[in-house]
């Protein structure tokens, strides 16, 4: 496990930005999403110790959070959400001295600066003062003096804000190299759904700084489907009739298919009963694919139910 | 600008276990202040250094000149003598504190580089203790190291060893005197720069605290005690004691002692105040 929450706690005053979370981030790579003000920053910034916990404890890469920090600081890379620069520096400089923070010797930060400004696409912007960067430039040095030093695990807070879509683009395929070459793991926290179902193999939803769920992305889109994409030859009309008699929900999608939803505890027996009295040839039933998006907001609709 | 020209490589390398954050900081703050404008700073602050280094080679190629001229006792070589030359560069010395503090915490601030810092291996200390390191570094420069040379300078071309056998204890005081002036000067500096985000209002700030009170000082002299108002007075204080030469102020050398450490404690508290990783709202 790269991360371990136990009552996980943060809060700010009287505001309780993260609520004893607790949760277990295995190695890979991991999306951390929830809408904004849901408390992914605030979770990282407690694992990092920049902000103090309220209580609970954490483990990241089996070293405790509260009396371990600078070795975790060590062996773990940031790249904050903030427009973050250290002034004065040009990017080259600014890497080094991320690099050197990190224990590694001025030829070796400098060596590897180059290295990484490259991979991150600063390569020609190297030499110019990080205060002159654009926005999306921004993004990239701060990716750079995370990976200087090539940490085992690696925190992305909206990695691809303020991003134009080519280098959003270009970041998301930097992390998928990163994350496929399963050397290091990555925790990725976004509000941009999209991001997460791209580049992790699990995510974490948390909503006002509770856990609501933790799963694979592939079970996390199979376990709120419910919905099948049908085709039907034949008595069409009478056989959507029937299913939503049987309290089914029906899209259409497309000329000759529709998406059909399946009543609470219902599964597909329903559809192959309509198909059968309404005498249509069913000649499709497969699972829909949900997007994550999907899942994520029929999860917040749900926990805003449950309160 | 494609993202990536190469595919990310991992990095075999080693890294040391407790890196030396502080010093890494320093090095790096002390380089990037390193330029044209303070290089002048420092020149222009050492000329203090030429007129009195030409003055023991006049004294020692002409002998005390004490005896020839009236009131030229200021001509001698002895612990007053380099207690003057450490007070004339005060002005210097504050001026280049001022010109290299004060934007080493506000534009960390101001650029948010403290979530950087602290997402690598430093702590609070490591990391006032590296801008700290970069200001003592240069006051250094203006105070101590010609201070020192001063001294070699006063050994090597007297007659004899009477300079060193009479005075050897002159380089120690000169080192505690300049520790007192930067521990002073270099919390309330970094303090002042912790409080804004704009290294203009800072610099400011710093000349506030330079110069009005010595003004009120210079104003008030009549009132007793008055000295206690300017921090300069109470170093000039403090430091002639160092140098066990007679004290220009009336108030006690202990209450300026204890005035000092209560406002360097107080600095400290301002800075550790205001630097925190992250910036919390409400």
């Amino acid at each position: 496990m790269s991360v371990i929450l136990e009552d996980f706690t943060i809060s700010y005053g009287k505001y309780v930005a993260v609520d004893a979370m607790t949760a277990a981030f295995p190695s890979g790579s991991t999306g951390l999403l929830g809408a904004n003000g849901a408390g992914k920053s605030s979770l990282i910034k407690g694992l990092l110790g920049l902000v103090p916990l309220a209580g609970g404890r954490a483990t990241i890469l089996g070293r405790d959070v509260a009396s371990e920090r600078k070795a975790i600081r060590q062996m773990i890379g940031y790249m904050p959400e903030d427009d973050c620069l250290i002034p004065g520096l040009t990017g080259i400089g600014m890497v080094q001295y991320a690099g050197e923070l990190c224990g590694m010797s001025g030829q070796d930060a400098i060596q590897r600066g180059h290295e990484v400004l490259f991979m991150v696409g600063l390569g020609e912007a190297r030499y110019r003062k990080v205060e002159s960067y654009s926005s999306g430039m921004r993004q990239r040095i701060k990716m750079a003096q995370a990976l200087v030093h090539d940490p085992k695990l690696l925190f992305l807070d909206e990695p691809t804000s303020g991003m134009d879509p080519k280098g959003r683009q270009e970041m998301l395929e930097l992390i998928q190299t990163i994350s496929s070459r399963g050397t290091m793991s990555i925790v990725l926290a976004t509000h941009i759904l999209i991001d997460v179902e791209r580049t992790c193999e699990r995510a974490v939803i948390i909503h006002r700084g509770k856990l609501i769920k933790e799963e694979s992305i592939k079970n996390l889109q199979g376990s709120y489907s419910g919905t099948y994409t049908v085709r039907v030859e034949g008595n069409r009309d009478s056989f959507e009739k029937k299913l939503k008699q049987a309290g089914c929900q029906i899209e259409p999608n497309g000329k000759h298919l529709m998406d059909v939803s399946l009543p609470d505890g219902a599964d597909t027996q329903i559809v192959l009963i309509a198909a059968k009295d309404s005498g249509a040839t069913l000649r499709k039933l497969v699972p829909s694919v949900q997007s994550l998006e999907d899942v994520f907001v029929k999860m917040i609709g749900d926990e805003h139910a449950n309160l | 600008m494609p993202i990536y020209e190469e595919t990310y490589r991992p990095w075999h390398g080693h890294t040391v276990t407790h890196p030396k954050t502080g010093w890494v900081i320093a090095k790096t703050g002390f380089r990037l202040l390193w330029k044209r404008s303070m290089i002048l700073f420092l020149v222009m602050a050492n000329l203090n250094f030429v007129v009195r280094a030409v003055q023991i080679y006049l004294v020692s190629r002409t002998g005390s000149l004490s005896k020839a001229l009236p009131n030229a006792g200021m001509f001698d070589i002895n612990a007053g003598f380099f207690l003057s030359f450490i007070k004339g560069q005060i002005f210097w010395f504050i001026i280049i504190m001022i010109f290299a503090g004060a934007g080493l915490i506000a534009n960390d601030r101001k650029f948010k580089a403290l979530s950087i810092y602290f997402s690598k291996p430093v702590n609070f200390w490591d990391y006032i203790l590296g801008k700290f390191s970069v200001m003592a570094g240069y006051g250094i420069l203006v105070t101590l190291i010609p201070g020192w040379l001063l001294f070699l300078t006063a050994v090597m071309l007297g007659k004899d060893s009477s300079v060193f056998s009479q005075f050897w204890w002159v380089p120690l005081s000169m080192l505690a005197a300049v520790i007192i002036l930067i521990s002073t000067w270099g919390t309330v500096v970094l303090a002042l720069s912790a409080i804004s985000r704009s290294t203009r209002t800072a610099a400011i700030l710093s000349f506030g605290v330079f110069l009005f009170p010595e003004l009120i000082r210079a104003i008030l002299s009549r009132i007793p005690s008055i000295g206690l108002f300017s921090l300069q007075a109470v170093t000039r204080q403090i430091m002639a004691a160092v140098f066990g030469q007679r004290l220009p102020y009336d108030f006690s050398v202990w209450l300026g002692a204890i005035l000092i450490i209560c406002i360097t404690v107080l600095a400290l508290f301002v800075i550790r105040w205001r630097v925190r990783p992250t910036e919390v709202v409400g």
